[in-house]
């Protein structure tokens, strides 16, 4: 019991830790939404060479572990002469991180939006950006949501490789204080359900708007007498 | 920063190194595999044929899986459990931290392979006197593990990938002969681009072999 008693001057310090934990999750799903929805759009507008450009990107972030990503924003940056702080480097290379695999989701919604779509919008006389934009977007965002949704949980989860390179998120922190008080099991059992109740919410979201979706897929299918 | 020199010279000198480590993190991903499709399909078994609580504590274990890091696992059993008297092994640590992780999302997969295995093959099983095991180990499981096949691949990739959480614990796989190299030796970009291509190529000859499994493995 005096153990518990122990952990509670522990808990202002471990909730800054999920701030920066937060942050950097806020962060690298925002701005990766943001560069995912361009470089998605990128994607299904310009020729082979981009594409082939992007894929060949996107193959390679997909393929290689987070923490090389983020090791590379870490050490060889600043072998250039291109210095951030810690949290700024750990938020830029999730945010290429997010880039890249939130532009497959767009990539696979905007495929899923039947071409007949765009080039109807086209012929009514919206412009191009205005055919993607009012059009085309606005259904592939329906397609799309249950991954962005698994992609942001899965995004909360990677901000834990950060820790790895001394950034002072929940999960540095934690092992910091593992290591002040020895008390790794409580501590990490903390830890474990805190993730737990911040992305339990968001996997119960992506599994509702998955259920949903795929009900009203079906009536929007019934009704056309499929 | 005129004209870069690359210069390989250290990493070729460590080549007996990286070929150990190569080694070290191609076990560490083997083993948590194996052990995450074993607990993965008798977990989904469990939830399809146990009874309430079965079915309840599975979700439990899925849920408490899927919605924490694998480093979080990891650190809770190589640092939590010595509390209660444990001393896992930093390698066993993280093989046991990666396989009950990614056995979280197995289990989700099996279950899908498994409602997607149609129920009279069940049924004409029992009707040719097939036990309950025999019916699973050899018409249901086949199946269902066929069905999962491509989704079971991504997790292996993850696996893959995974396996350079284990440094954190101090198991002598890529990513920490990559750190330890790189400030022995300073040339960070050249060792990332060697690494990031070690790492590249195990993930991509996984899938690749597994695609061949999958176009060569008839559906039943």
């Amino acid at each position: 019991m005096q153990r518990i008693g122990s952990l509670v001057p522990l808990l202002p310090l471990l909730v800054k830790g999920i701030g920066v934990t937060l942050l950097l999750a806020g962060l690298s799903i925002g701005f990766g939404f943001v560069f995912g929805l361009l470089l998605g759009s990128l994607y299904a507008w310009c020729g082979r060479l981009v594409r082939s450009l992007l894929f060949l990107l996107v193959t390679i972030v997909r393929g290689v572990p987070v923490v090389v990503q983020v090791f590379a924003v870490f050490f060889v940056l600043p072998a250039y002469g291109i210095k951030f702080s810690a949290v700024t480097s750990a938020a830029i290379a999730l945010t290429l991180f997010a880039s890249f695999t939130i532009m497959e989701i767009v990539r696979g919604g905007i495929e899923a939006v039947p071409r007949a779509q765009f080039q109807a919008a086209l012929s009514l006389g919206f412009s191009n950006i205005g055919a993607m934009t009012t059009v085309v977007l606005p259904q592939a965002m329906r397609s799309m949501t249950p991954s962005l949704v698994n992609q942001a949980v899965f995004m909360v989860k990677a901000t834990s490789v950060v820790s790895l390179f001394g950034v002072t998120e929940f999960l540095y922190v934690a092992k910091e204080q593992i290591e002040r008080t020895l008390m790794g099991f409580e501590i990490m059992a903390i830890v474990w359900v805190a993730y737990t109740l911040i992305c339990y919410p968001l996997t119960a979201l992506g599994r509702w708007s998955e259920a949903r979706l795929k009900v009203r897929g079906q009536t929007a299918l019934a009704s056309a007498g499929l | 920063m005129d004209g870069y020199h690359f210069y390989f010279a250290p990493i070729w000198a460590a080549l007996p190194d990286i070929y150990e480590a190569t080694g070290v993190a191609a076990l560490v991903a083997v083993t948590s595999m194996a052990l995450a499709l074993a607990i993965g399909t008798m977990a989904a078994l469990a939830a399809e044929y146990g009874g309430h609580r079965v079915k309840v504590l599975v979700a439990v274990y899925v849920e408490a899986m899927r919605n924490s890091p694998s480093l979080v696992k990891m650190y809770f059993i190589f640092l939590g459990l010595p509390s209660l008297g444990l001393f896992p092994s930093p390698f066993w640590s993280g093989v046991i931290a990666l396989a009950l992780h990614n056995g979280g999302y197995v289990t989700e997969i099996v279950r899908g392979g498994l409602a997607a295995v149609n129920r009279t093959e069940v049924q004409a099983a029992a009707s040719l006197g097939f036990g309950w095991l025999d019916t699973q180990r050899s018409i249901v499981l086949p199946q269902a593990l066929r069905y999962a096949l491509p989704s079971l691949t991504n997790v292996g990739v993850e696996i893959i990938k995974d396996t350079s959480f284990t440094s954190a614990l101090a198991v002598k796989e890529l990513f920490y002969l990559m750190t330890a190299l790189v400030s022995s030796t300073l040339r960070s970009f050249e060792i990332l681009i060697v690494f990031a291509g070690i790492y590249f190529a195990m993930t991509t000859l996984f899938a690749v072999a597994m695609k061949l499994v999958e176009l060569r493995t008839p559906w039943r």
